[in-house]
C-alpha cells in the first residue's frame, strides 16, 4: 500500500497544519535521511508540533518480514511529498468538511491524479481551554491510487474511527478530571482569563506521554495491514465483496499464512512425517460432538463454507485436519489465520480467523465452529450449522466415516486411508470433467459407479479440477 | 498576546482549490441563475479571534453577546444567507483568520468577484500592527479583482475603551491604512471606519449602513421618508428590518445613537411581549404596532410595513393628536413601499438587461407627495434645530 497517513490539526493560532506523518519506506535506507538535519517547524506551538518522550523528531519501526520501514515525522521526509501532505492537510480541515458529520466525525473522500487521491476523517477532540471547548482534528490517507483507496475505504475507515474514538475518550477523560473543581463555562462567564498563550498539545489533551508513539503504531499498522490486503486480492483478481468472478477458479497458488501461524506451520512442515502419525481425521471427531462430525466433513467435501474461529495456537490443528478432506489441487480454498473480514466474503471455503475477527452468523451456507474459551456444556468447541444432510451420504464420506470408526486402524494407517479415498475420487471428477456431453457423462457414471447422492461433491469439485 | 506567522505555509494552492459557487449550494445556483447572482455578497475578513463570528451570530442570529464566549474558532468558510426581507438580501461569508485567502493559490476572482462589501474586522483591544498589514494586502488585492467593492472597516471590541482611547485608535488606524494605500497607488479607493461592539447598538448601526450600501432603492426609501416625515410632524423615523434590527433606510436628518437604540429596544420590546401572547411567528404581523411615551415629551410610534419591515417614528408628544392623518401618510408610505417592492421584483426577472430603473421611483415619490396630508406645518422649524440639537 502506498500510502502516507498523517494527523492534522486546525490550530486556534495558526490554522491548518499536518503535525505527524507517517510513510512506508521501501528501498530508500532509514540511515540515507538526513533526519536530524530536518528542520523542526519555525512555528513555537506546541500544538502544531509533535513530541517524544525521547526528544527525537522521528519515530521508525521495521517489518523483519517484509524489511520495509515505517516513518514517522512532522513532514513528510520527501519534498514532494510534504507539499502534497500540507495541501491536503488544508483541505481536508478547511473546505472538505462533511458538515452533516463533523461532529461526530465523518468522512470525505477528495483529490485528483496530481495532488493525491485522499480520504480525510475529521474529528473534535474535547480541550476546555479552546474558544469552542474542542480542537479540529483530521487523520489523511493519501494515496496515488485512486481505485485502491476507495476500495479499501471501509477498512482504512473502521481504523481511523478507532483511533480517533481512542484519542477522544482520553480527551474527554483529562476534561472531566478537569471540571471536577469548576465550570469551565462558569468561569469564562465570570471574565477570567481562559486562553493561554499557546493552545495545548494533544500530549497535554489526553494526558499520555507516550500518545505520538501510539499513533505511529496505529498508523505502520494500517499501511502493513493494507498492504496485506492488496496482496492478497491482487492475486485473487477480483474484489472480495463483489460477486465472485464466473469462472470460480482461484489461481493456481499455494496457501498464504500469516505472521502469527508462520511458525507453527514451519515446524509442521519440518516434522510432516511423524506429525502426519498423529492428526487424522479422528482428531475432528475428537474436538466436535459425534453427530457434528459427519456435518463437518459433509460440508467440508461438498463445498460450504466453513469458519474455524479461535487462537492461532488451537484452531492450527484442527485445520490441518480438514485439509485432509481435500485433494492437493484444492488446498488452495483453505485460508489459515486469515487477518481480514474480507477474506471471509471471498471465495476461500475453509477459514480459520482469531477471536477479534467478525464472521457473519451460521446459516445452511455457512458453517461455523467456534473455539471457546470457557467451557460450554462440557465443551470448549461449538458448532453452528442451519443445514441438514441429505438421507443418502455421498459414496466418499461414507467410506471415510467407516474408517474412521475402524477401530483396527492406527493413526498412519487412517491418514494413508483417507488419503486412497481422496486420490480416488479426485480422479473420478477429473474422469468426468473430460466428458464433453451428457450422455457421455451418464455412461460414465454409470461405470464409475457415482451415484445422485455423490452429485453435490461433484458439483463442488469439478470447478476446482482440471 | 501575539502570535507571530508571517510565514504561514499556505503557499501552493492550485487555482481550483477553493470554493465554487457549486460546493455551497448546487442546486440553488443552477436553478435560479439571475437571483444568487444578484444577491450581494458581504465578507467579513480580519485576523483570528477578532470577532467576525461573533459579528455575525449576534447580529443575524439573535445571539447573545456572552453566549459568543463560546463561540469555536472558525475553520473553514461559513456561508450564510440572509433572506429578512424584499431589500434584505444577501450572503455573508464568515472567514477563518488564520488562513490567509488573498494568497495567489486561492482564486482570488472567485472570492472577491461577486463581492459588494468587505468587512475587515479589527480587535481595538489587542495590537493591530498585523492586522492592519493583512488589510492593506486584503484590499490591494480585492481592488484589483473587483474595485465596486465596498471597504468597510470595523475597529471592534471597543466596548471599556475611553472615548478618547476610541477616537485616537480610530484616527490612527485611519491616518496609516490611508497611508499605506497611497503608498500602493490607490488613495481613490475610500475605506468607511466604524466603531463597533456586540455588547451595545454599535454593531447594529454600523452593519446597518454596511447593507444600505448594498441597497439600490435606498435613495428612494429615503426620499420617501423624508417626503413621509414632515408632512406627518415626526422627528426620525427608521425603517427596520425587523429580525436582525438592522435599519435599511432613515430620513436624511443625522442619525443619534441614542435614538437608534431607543428604536431597537422598542422592536425587541414588541417581539417579546407579542410572543408571549402568541407563536413566535406570528409575533410580528400585518396588525403589529405599538406606542411608547416617554417622560420627556417623546413619543415612539411602530407600525408593521411589511413582513419584515417596520417603521420607528420618534415625534413629540404634541404632534401626535392628529394620529389620523399620521396613520394615513403611514398608509401612503406603505403603498409606495410595496410599489417599490414591485418594481424590484418586476427588474429582477428583467435583468440583468435591465438596471434599477430610476423614473419609476421618481413617479412614485411625485405620487406620495401629492397624496399625503399635512399636519402642523408650524412645527417644522422647531423640529429642526431639536434634531440638529441632538447631534
Ligand atoms: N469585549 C468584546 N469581545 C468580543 C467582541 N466581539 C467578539 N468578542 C470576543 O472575541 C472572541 C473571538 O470571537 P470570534 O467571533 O470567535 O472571532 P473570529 O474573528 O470569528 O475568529 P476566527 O474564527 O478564529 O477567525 C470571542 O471570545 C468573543 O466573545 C466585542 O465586541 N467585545
Ligand atoms: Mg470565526
Amino acid at each position: 500500500m502506498n500510502a502516507v497517513i498523517a494527523l492534522c490539526h486546525f490550530c486556534e493560532a495558526h490554522g491548518p497544519c499536518a503535525i505527524f506523518c507517517t510513510q512506508t519506506l521501501r528501498d530508500t535506507k532509514i540511515e540515507d535521511l538526513q533526519l536530524d538535519q530536518q528542520q523542526h517547524s519555525q512555528k513555537e506551538c506546541s500544538a502544531c508540533n509533535y513530541t517524544t518522550t525521547t526528544g527525537r523528531n522521528n519515530i521508525y519501526s521495521k517489518d523483519t518480514e517484509s524489511g520495509a520501514t515505517f516513518l514517522s515525522t512532522q513532514t513528510s521526509v520527501l519534498p514532494e511529498v510534504a507539499t502534497l501532505v500540507k495541501q491536503a492537510a488544508v483541505r481536508s480541515l478547511s473546505c472538505e468538511i462533511n458538515t452533516n458529520k463533523d461532529k461526530d466525525g465523518g468522512f470525505v473522500f477528495f483529490g485528483d491524479s496530481a495532488r493525491g487521491h485522499v480520504l480525510s476523517h475529521t474529528f473534535r477532540v474535547c480541550d476546555l481551554q479552546t474558544r469552542g471547548f474542542y480542537q479540529l482534528f483530521s487523520i489523511i490517507v493519501l494515496m496515488k491510487d485512486k481505485y485502491f483507496l476507495l476500495n479499501i475505504k471501509p477498512f482504512l475507515a473502521e481504523h481511523l474511527k478507532k483511533i480517533s474514538s481512542e484519542l477522544q475518550a482520553a480527551a474527554q477523560r483529562t476534561k472531566e478530571a478537569e471540571e471536577v473543581n469548576y465550570s469551565a463555562r462558569q468561569r469564562r462567564l465570570s471574565g477570567a482569563q481562559f486562553l493561554m498563550p499557546t493552545p495545548r498539545s494533544l500530549v497535554e489533551l489526553t494526558c499520555e506521554q507516550n500518545v505520538f508513539a501510539q499513533l505511529h503504531s496505529h498508523f505502520a499498522w494500517i499501511l502493513l495491514a493494507g498492504s496485506r490486503f492488496l496482496t492478497e486480492h491482487v492475486t485473487f483478481g477480483n474484489l472480495p465483496w463483489l460477486p465472485p468472478q464466473s469462472s470460480g477458479r482461484p489461481p493456481a497458488q499455494r496457501l498464504t499464512y500469516n505472521s502469527s501461524t508462520l511458525p507453527m506451520i514451519e515446524k509442521y512442515e519440518e516434522s510432516i512425517d511423524d506429525q502426519e502419525e498423529f492428526f487424522s481425521l479422528r482428531h475432528i471427531k475428537q474436538v466436535v460432538r459425534k453427530d457434528d462430525f459427519a456435518n463437518v466433513c459433509y460440508c467440508a467435501l461438498t463445498g460450504v463454507k466453513i469458519i474455524v474461529r479461535g487462537a492461532p495456537e488451537r484452531t492450527f490443528n484442527f485445520m490441518m485436519c480438514l485439509k485432509k478432506l481435500l485433494p492437493e489441487p484444492m488446498h488452495n480454498l483453505m485460508r489459515i489465520d486469515a487477518q481480514h473480514q474480507h477474506s471471509i466474503s471471498s471465495e476461500y471455503k475453509i477459514i480459520s480467523v482469531s477471536n477479534d475477527i467478525a464472521v457473519p452468523v451460521a446459516s445452511s451456507s455457512v458453517f461455523r465452529i467456534d473455539f471457546l474459551d470457557e467451557h460450554l456444556n462440557g465443551h470448549d468447541v461449538s458448532v453452528k450449522w442451519q443445514g441438514e444432510l441429505p438421507r443418502k451420504l455421498p459414496d466418499l464420506m461414507v467410506k471415510l466415516q467407516r474408517a474412521v470408526e475402524e477401530k483396527t486402524f492406527t493413526e498412519l494407517v487412517l491418514n494413508k486411508q483417507t488419503k486412497v479415498h481422496i486420490e480416488e475420487w479426485k480422479n473420478k471428477v477429473k474422469c468426468l470433467n473430460h466428458a464433453k456431453s451428457t450422455s457421455v457423462q451418464t455412461k460414465l457414471k454409470k461405470v464409475l459407479g457415482v451415484q445422485p447422492q455423490d452429485q453435490p461433491l461433484i458439483n463442488y469439485w469439478s470447478t476446482h479440477l482440471h | 498576546m501575539s502570535y507571530e506567522d508571517d510565514d504561514y505555509p499556505v503557499d501552493t494552492f492550485p487555482k481550483e482549490y477553493e470554493y465554487t459557487a457549486y460546493d455551497q449550494d448546487g442546486l440553488d445556483v443552477n436553478a435560479l441563475p439571475s437571483n444568487s447572482e444578484t444577491k450581494p455578497r458581504i465578507l467579513l475578513m480580519g485576523l483570528r479571534r477578532s470577532g467576525k463570528s461573533s459579528i455575525q451570530k449576534v447580529v443575524f442570529h439573535k445571539m447573545s453577546p456572552n453566549e459568543t464566549l463560546f463561540l469555536e474558532s472558525t475553520s473553514k468558510i461559513v456561508k450564510d444567507d440572509i433572506n429578512n426581507s424584499s431589500f434584505v438580501q444577501f450572503q455573508i461569508w464568515d472567514f477563518p483568520g488564520q488562513i490567509d485567502f488573498i494568497e495567489p493559490t486561492f482564486d482570488s476572482d472567485m472570492i472577491f468577484g461577486g463581492c459588494g462589501a468587505l468587512v475587515f474586522v479589527i480587535d481595538a483591544k489587542d495590537d493591530y500592527n498585523e492586522a492592519l498589514t493583512k488589510f492593506k494586502n486584503t484590499v490591494i488585492k480585492a481592488y484589483k479583482v473587483n474595485p465596486n467593492i465596498k471597504f468597510e472597516v470595523f475597529i471592534h471590541k471597543v466596548d471599556g475603551i475611553s472615548d478618547d482611547s476610541k477616537m485616537e485608535s480610530q484616527r490612527d488606524i485611519h491616518q496609516r491604512t490611508s497611508d499605506d494605500l497611497s503608498e500602493a497607488g490607490l488613495n481613490k479607493i475610500h475605506l468607511s471606519f466604524h466603531l463597533t461592539s456586540i455588547y451595545d447598538h454599535s454593531i447594529f448601526e454600523a452593519f446597518s449602513k454596511v447593507v444600505q450600501k448594498l441597497i439600490s432603492q435606498l435613495p428612494t426609501l429615503e426620499n420617501l421618508l423624508n417626503i413621509f416625515i414632515p408632512n406627518s410632524g415626526i422627528e426620525k423615523a427608521f425603517l427596520f428590518d425587523v429580525v436582525s434590527k438592522i435599519y435599511i433606510a432613515t430620513d436624511s436628518s443625522p442619525v443619534d445613537m441614542q435614538a437608534y437604540e431607543l428604536c431597537c429596544d422598542m422592536i425587541d420590546m414588541v417581539i417579546d411581549l407579542s410572543s408571549i401572547y402568541s407563536s413566535e411567528e406570528t409575533a410580528f404581523d400585518s396588525g403589529s404596532s405599538s406606542l411608547i411615551k416617554l417622560n420627556n415629551n417623546t413619543i415612539l410610534y411602530l407600525r408593521e410595513v411589511n413582513k419584515f419591515l417596520a417603521l420607528v417614528c420618534i415625534l413629540r408628544e404634541e404632534n401626535f393628536n392628529r394620529q389620523g392623518v399620521i396613520d394615513y401618510n403611514f398608509i401612503c408610505f406603505r403603498d409606495a413601499i410595496s410599489q417599490v417592492f414591485e418594481l424590484r421584483m418586476k427588474s429582477q426577472k428583467l435583468a440583468p438587461l435591465q438596471e434599477h430603473n430610476e423614473q419609476d421611483d421618481h413617479d412614485l415619490e411625485d405620487n406620495l407627495v401629492m397624496a399625503m396630508g399635512r399636519t402642523h406645518l408650524e412645527d417644522d422649524n422647531s423640529m429642526m434645530s431639536r434634531t440638529q440639537k441632538l447631534t
